[in-house]
């Protein structure tokens, strides 16, 4: 009887050990708020397919790193006031004991964010997939590249009011650059705390560039200059596209040091692709290498969103002000092809401005789309496509300064 | 050599009063947007130099609305290549022409099944 009991109890402790240990013994009402959030993430990649080949992993690196008791992530242990308590130097990235002897997966595959080594890595495949023969047959497209990096810049100048840290506020306005991976280079250096919002920001708004960019694009614009034709590019020869990576690169990195990891990156893989010689270490770069860091980038980036850093008022003006960055960065680049219009004398579509966000080539298809609404016989998408890829080229450039004077 | 300057300079460490974040923002929003334009104008200076160098052709071709159909396409990548083939028989030609014109309708109506046959092209 005495030996039954004792089974008896042994089972009942160990059944609420199991209950204590249990994530719905543990899961915290934020938490809970966090994993919704989740699931509305992957309804809106799966269902809606909002950049669902980031999204996806995002939203659910999000859930896993919001389940209690996994201990598949610990974004403390990236936390540099936590860092500082534990004794670390000032300056030390991530507490280098903490994650190799209590680290999750997730703490793992997170150091090539810390590290700064999968944006980069992103950058090269797209460089392998990138053709800048729309830019080099019309170098003015820079230009519009340029303008539209305003945006950046504005949601700066409005972040810094709103209370942010000039480091904080240099995070947030790169999300007007469009780019996520530059998003996430320039965020992990600035604001390591804001990463998880930023990159949810900024992949959210590259995905609703069609809904965002045509209303400012059309209040700024006349119908006559939607109109507008212009002429077909020139051919560029293969030794204009395989002299172009190697001195943008070499200028680029002459003037500004620390757009070099990204811009460096993004000219190899299009060399890789204009040479001709490397075709297997093109397909590499392009397809496997890509696909394998967006799998790892997206499920870190959300990983980091746990409830801690990520619910906060913070977050919602993150969400404001990266939507005014992306209307302002559209509106400079329909500006400048404004100008550019009557420069010209009616020769350039304003339209193609708003493609120098980046967001390659979602932007490029809205000027396309718009511009053939307005006239059926207009076909801008080659014109928007030199300003989209000049777009890749500006938002690094600016990440460069912002690092430079910033971090 | 510049940027190193403005970076070292501690103009940034104080950014409490409105004063103070307005000196910052309209300093950093001015070097930003002036620097990345000029970086990006002296790429598109140097890639004209390039395109010179390189021999490119300079001459714009005349895109009379009927000669347009190369340019609308799902894939720009593929297009942009088009040129550069310099399809050796019509029939390759044709094919292109088919190809750009069917990835353009089945964009724009989807649904539709207009069918098409391009017999001739004449350069005009």
């Amino acid at each position: 009887m005495e030996t039954l009991l004792t089974i008896i109890n042994a089972f009942g402790e160990t059944i609420a050990s199991l209950w204590r240990n249990s994530g719905f013994a543990n899961m915290a009402l934020d938490s809970l708020g966090m994993i919704l959030i989740s699931l509305v993430l992957l309804y809106l990649a799966i269902v809606k397919k909002f950049e669902p080949l980031l999204l996806l992993p995002i939203a659910f690196g999000m859930m896993l790193s919001n389940l209690p008791m996994g201990g598949i992530f610990h974004m403390e242990f990236f936390d540099p006031d936590y860092i500082a308590t534990l004794g670390y130097e000032k300056g030390t990235l991530f507490a280098i004991n903490e994650v190799f002897s209590h680290g999750g997966l997730l703490d793992y595959l997170y150091l090539g964010i810390k590290l700064g080594i999968y944006p980069p890595l992103i950058f090269l495949g797209i460089g392998a997939m990138t053709d800048f023969g729309p830019l080099i047959a019309n170098p003015k497209s820079l230009l519009l590249g340029a303008a539209a990096q305003l945006g950046i810049f504005l949601a700066f100048f409005l972040a810094l009011f709103l209370g942010f840290t000039p480091a904080q506020a240099g995070a947030i306005g790169i999300i007007g650059g469009a780019d996520g991976p530059t998003a996430i280079f320039v965020a992990k250096s600035l604001a390591p705390e804001l990463l998880g919002a930023i990159a949810v920001a900024a992949y959210s708004y590259m995905a609703l560039v069609p809904v965002i960019q045509p209303p400012i694009m059309r209040l700024l614009t006349t119908r006559r200059e939607r109109q507008t034709v212009m002429a077909q590019l020139r051919p560029v020869s293969r030794t204009e596209k395989i002299i172009f990576p190697i001195a943008v690169t070499l200028l680029v990195a002459l003037i500004i040091p620390d757009a070099l990891t990204l811009v460096g990156m993004l000219m190899l893989g299009n060399l890789l692709k204009e040479s001709g010689v490397a075709e297997r270490l093109v397909k590499t770069a392009a397809n496997e290498l890509m696909n394998i860091v967006t799998i790892f980038l997206g499920i870190t980036v959300g990983a980091t969103a746990t409830a801690e850093y990520f619910l906060s008022t913070s977050t919602l003006l993150i969400m404001a002000l990266g939507v005014t960055a992306f209307a302002f960065g559209t509106a400079g680049g329909v500006l400048i092809g404004k100008l550019m219009y009557v420069l010209t004398k009616g020769k350039v579509n304003p339209l193609i401005g708003s493609a120098g966000v980046s967001a390659v080539p979602m932007a490029a298809r809205v000027s396309q789309k718009l511009g053939q609404q307005e006239n059926p016989a207009n076909f801008l998408l080659m014109h928007a496509m030199g300003p989209n890829v000049a777009g890749v080229i500006g938002s690094a450039v600016a990440a460069g300064i912002l690092l430079m004077l910033l971090k | 050599m510049f940027l190193r300057i403005a970076a070292n300079v501690p103009w940034m460490e104080n950014y409490s009063t409105v004063s103070e974040k307005f000196f910052i923002g309209v300093t950093l929003t001015l070097l930003g947007v002036s620097i990345v334009f000029l970086v990006l104008v002296l790429i598109s200076f140097m890639v004209s130099v390039l395109s010179r160098l390189a021999g490119g052709s300079r001459k714009q071709a005349k895109a009379p609305a009927g000669a347009e159909p190369a340019a609308p396409a799902a894939q720009p990548a593929t297009i942009q290549a088009a040129p550069r083939e310099e399809p050796e028989t019509e029939t390759t030609l044709l094919a292109i022409l088919a190809a750009a014109i069917a990835a353009y309708t089945a964009e724009s109506a989807p649904h539709s099944s207009a069918g098409f046959i391009i017999r001739r092209v004449r350069r005009v």
